[in-house]
């Protein structure tokens, strides 16, 4: 494998980061997110996860 | 500057190779993802992507529609392409031609016919076809290098358009097989995107500052948030961020299935589509190990 090349390269996405203390997985992505974590949510389905009601209490903020 | 240069600092085209018509990899967004947020009942991803592809494969009529939907994977969809080709041991930029390469034999010629959408998920049937298109690679590699190609997608374009950061370990990444590592760069881009849907619905309302502080406690357990230091961070009235987390964890559950969506024929195997990269980003770890 070819360690050098442009910024999207396997080379760049190494930084050593620590295990998740929620799954043992030492895969992050924004923010240092766990990427496992995140995926696993999607897992459980709301009854209603309309954009609308983030919108609203969004537009609420005082 | 050399062949290979100008060819990369082009726009993202691709030619069709009987006529003069172009398609852009950077087309429209389609409708479909978008028009259905927010008014479809939980859980029913009307129209999406891949289902548009798999119904409209064969038609005439539907030609130009599915080519689009089908670039509009693709173009999201490349990093896994690239990381799985750098993974068999090419250079990175013989990797990035072969990326090109790979995308222009997808969508230019019969690949939706012979790769028979019907018996498979995007991102299962895509890396099939990755693999046979690597078996004759090194021809490829040096027709290219012969002039004997028309390539033409602005690398650094995409990877500015949806910048990643993904990371991990360099033992995780040294001790990955190719498709283990295909499969980890699949659900990062499902995760990000989901996640920049949700940062840009926050960023339309003015409430950019909401996500950056809120957004790292998507996954963390209630008991360990404290209200009164986010609401301190975020600027938002103590009472509303536990009702903010509570729904920015609803919407972002809700994007990122209708991201696994786009790439499934039917809504119903959203869940093991996500199943089979939570279980490949769990034995990625335990191969680390």
């Amino acid at each position: 494998m070819i360690l050098h090349g442009s910024t999207d390269s396997l080379p760049a996405i190494t930084h050593e980061p620590d295990d998740c203390p929620r799954c043992d997985t030492a895969l992050r992505v924004n923010n240092g997110l766990c990427l496992l974590c995140l995926l696993q949510a999607g897992l459980t389905e709301d009854e209603d996860s309309r954009s609308g009601s983030l919108d609203t209490l969004l537009s609420e903020i005082e | 500057m050399n062949k290979r240069s100008e060819l990369r600092d082009r726009r993202i085209a691709v030619i069709w190779p009987c006529s003069t018509r172009r398609i852009s990899l950077k087309s429209p967004v389609l409708s479909s993802a978008s028009a259905n947020e927010g008014t479809v009942r939980p859980g029913a991803f009307v129209t999406t992507r891949w289902s548009l592809i798999v119904s409209g494969g064969g038609f005439k009529s539907k030609e130009q529609e599915t080519r689009a939907a089908l670039a509009e994977l693709c173009r999201i969809y490349w990093r896994p392409i690239f990381a799985f080709i750098c993974r068999r041991g090419y250079s990175t930029q013989d990797a990035e031609d072969l990326t090109q390469d790979f995308f222009v034999m997808i969508l230019e010629g019969d690949w939706l016919k012979n790769a028979d959408p019907s018996r498979g998920r995007f991102r299962s049937l895509l890396l099939k076809s990755l693999k046979n298109f690597l078996n004759d690679a090194a021809d490829k590699i040096h027709a290219r290098k012969r002039g004997g190609d028309v390539s033409f997608i602005s690398w650094d374009a995409w990877m500015s358009e949806a910048p990643s950061e993904l990371s991990m370990s360099t033992q995780t990444l040294t001790s990955l097989p190719a498709e283990r590592l295909f499969d980890v760069r699949w659900a990062a881009t499902v995760v990000e995107r989901a996640l920049r849907r949700l940062r840009e619905e926050c960023e339309r309302k003015g409430r950019r500052r909401v996500f950056d502080v809120l957004s790292a406690y998507l996954t963390v357990e209630r008991d360990d948030v404290s209200c009164a230091s986010l609401a301190t961070k975020s600027g938002v009235p103590q009472g509303t961020v536990k009702k903010l987390l509570y729904r920015m964890r609803q919407r972002y559950r809700w994007l990122l299935r209708d991201e696994v969506a786009q790439t499934v024929e039917n809504p119903a195997d959203i869940e093991d589509e996500l199943r089979h990269l939570c279980g490949a980003l769990a034995a990625s770890s335990e191969q680390a190990r």
